[in-house]
């Protein structure tokens, strides 16, 4: 496969697969309740995940190792399981919330209750993985993902005011409403960069054997593949800003959302809103599900592997296999979905020093990277991208029981 | 070679590269009036345990009645020390895979597809 | 700074960033439910208008409508 066709790829799966519950989940609400202001926050939070996946990216083809191999062989195991630990909770959670994405999208078209898809749902997650090559899977869910396009085009026919949303990219502060402004603005940097991303991409990069050649498509395709993929969360969150902000509409239910869509488009507007919704969300929790596994193989040393059949890697295997069903099993308690798309992007954001700083320590180790190591401006990004972190995990919590 | 640094908690791949688990201990001999020399090291059983909590392992060692399934790899055994630490056993053979065997036997094999 | 004093520090910072966040005003709260009831009645205008042109199925509609009973339902 020659490389050009390998970075095309990479970055139409980075675009497609960027739309899932949680950007849409916090576009649409920031769209909704405060216009163009938070633009900023999805920009920030696509910069923050692109150098995160390049460093990913390097440290697997450089060092061969996969973050959590790498995270424990550095830190030893006392250290290594509170990042592991805080990792898989959280990651557990936006599973749940991704599977909770997929059954209200089916309730939407079908009018039965998303309480009742979620086992089945999460039976055909499983069976994809167990028995698929996963691949092409993987590439096929983000190639399906390009349907979140339609947003763009959404936003287009709604005749945006193109020097206002320009304005949007400017972090402002909010004239009313401040707690839930920030607990929004939070939230969209907890969906953007969540953890499951970068370890799953450096377990693929070390599964595709990544070399140093490969540094160049790595950055190529993280930072093009992001930065498209923010656009679409841009346009989501421009379609909410001119069908429900005018009108006063706050979204708290995702009943709501589909009028972003059908409102430029008409009908086909709902159904490719109910699309995207569904492939987002089904694309995001496969991954999620493979995610947990490595996080559980590559940390105590069991063999893995996503295009393995199960019984080469029993115990890899059967970690998705449990975590599918639990993850579902919270949806089908009836928990209402986008409230928990929402808290768990918060609860991402407030993990993410625990993930980061670990990251930032093995990327400045020459050990690990030669003389790859991140330079200044990876070393600024990463910092600045800590302390933001940080700060929003101090101001997270309380503002939960403002703005939640 | 750093033992903490290049051996412990490195990926353990047995003599046809299969992954056996990661280093979890490493046994030392220590003499008086030598140097200290590193014996073996060790996958699995309450080893793990022992690096994260002595109270922790102790229970678990009371309630498995031991130290649980280890696999102890003689020095000699020990190949190549680099990306992964290679050693001269067969990954099958050792108690190193017993839950990945028996998962595999009694659980995966009887789901289909598996 | 040291890790004592660096802890202290952060549990007074939210404990005091809970508090004051958790003392909403009933005026406050009063405010918030007439926002939100605001915004369902412009929900349903906008989803008879969708309704309406074609734009959205009769399923979703009755969802919808549904959902903003249970909400509005719901009360302060």
């Amino acid at each position: 496969m020659s490389k050009l066709f390998e970075i095309a790829l990479g970055i139409a799966t980075g675009l497609g697969g960027f739309l899932e519950a949680g950007s849409l989940a916090t576009a649409a609400q920031a769209g909704a309740s405060f216009g163009f202001q938070l633009i900023w926050a999805i920009a920030l939070g696509a910069a923050c995940i692109a150098f995160l996946l390049e460093m990913a990216g390097r440290l697997a083809a450089v060092s061969r190792h996969t973050l959590p191999d790498a995270m424990r062989e550095r830190f030893g195991i006392r250290f290594f399981l509170v990042p592991l630990v805080t990792v898989a909770i959280v990651s557990f959670l936006v599973l749940a919330s991704e599977i909770g994405g997929v059954c209200l999208a089916l309730q939407l078209v079908t009018g039965v209750s998303f309480r009742w898809w979620a086992l089945p749902v999460a039976l055909v997650l499983w069976l994809v993985l167990w028995k698929g090559t996963f691949g092409v899977v993987e590439k096929g869910a983000g190639l399906l993902g390009l349907v979140t396009v339609s947003f763009v085009v959404g936003a287009f026919k709604l005749h945006p005011p193109l020097a206002e949303v320009a304005h949007g990219l400017l972090p402002s502060l909010p004239t009313q409403n401040g707690s839930q402004y920030w607990f929004i603005a939070v939230s969209i940097i907890g969906a953007s960069v969540s953890p499951y991303l970068f370890y799953f991409y450096s377990a693929g990069a070390v599964e595709d054997e990544w070399d140093e050649g490969y540094l160049g498509i790595n950055r190529i395709v993280s930072g093009l593949g992001m930065t498209f993929g923010a656009a679409v969360a841009v346009a989501a969150l421009v379609c909410a800003a001119l069908v429900l902000h005018p009108l006063g509409i706050k979204v708290e239910r995702y009943e709501q959302v589909p009028l972003i869509l059908s409102s430029p488009l008409g009908l086909w507007g709902f159904r490719l809103f109910v699309a995207s919704l569904a492939i987002g969300c089904f694309g995001a929790a496969l991954e999620i599900a493979l995610q947990l596994a490595y996080l559980a193989a590559q940390g105590l040393g069991w063999r893995w592997g996503k295009n393995l059949k199960p019984r080469e890697a029993a115990r890899f295997s059967l970690v998705y296999t449990a975590a599918l069903p639990l993850a579902a099993l919270i949806i089908a308690t009836g928990m209402d979905p986008l409230k928990l798309t929402i808290v768990s992007m918060a609860l991402t954001a407030v993990s993410l020093p625990v993930t980061i700083v670990p990251l930032l320590v093995l990327m400045n180790d020459p050990l690990y990277l030669g003389d790859r190591t991140n330079g200044w401006v990876s070393n600024a990004a990463v910092l600045i991208i800590s302390v933001v972190a940080c700060v929003v995990a101090l101001v997270a919590i309380p503002l939960q029981f403002l703005g939640g | 070679m750093l033992l903490g640094r290049d051996v412990l908690d490195q990926q353990v791949l047995d003599a046809e590269e299969r992954p056996m688990g990661k280093v979890d201990g490493v046994v030392l001999e220590w003499h008086p009036r030598a140097a200290t020399r590193v014996v073996a090291v060790v996958v699995g059983g309450t080893t793990l345990l022992w690096r994260i909590h002595r109270r922790l392992a102790a229970w678990a060692e009371r309630r498995r009645g031991g130290e649980g399934r280890r696999t102890v790899v003689p020095w000699r055994k020990v190949l190549h020390v680099g990306v992964d630490v290679k050693v001269d056993v067969e990954a099958e053979a050792s108690p190193a895979l017993y839950w990945e065997r028996w998962m595999r036997e009694r659980i995966v094999r009887r789901i289909p597809g598996g | 700074m040291s890790r004592g004093a660096a802890g202290r520090l952060l549990i007074l910072t939210t404990f005091v960033l809970t508090m004051a966040s958790g003392c909403a005003s009933p005026e406050e709260k009063a405010r918030k439910a007439a926002e939100t009831l605001r915004s369902w009645q412009a929900t349903l205008e906008l989803l008879d208008q969708e309704a309406g042109r074609g734009a959205v199925p009769a399923v979703y509609a009755e969802e919808l409508r549904s959902a903003a009973e249970q909400e509005i339902g719901r009360g302060p």
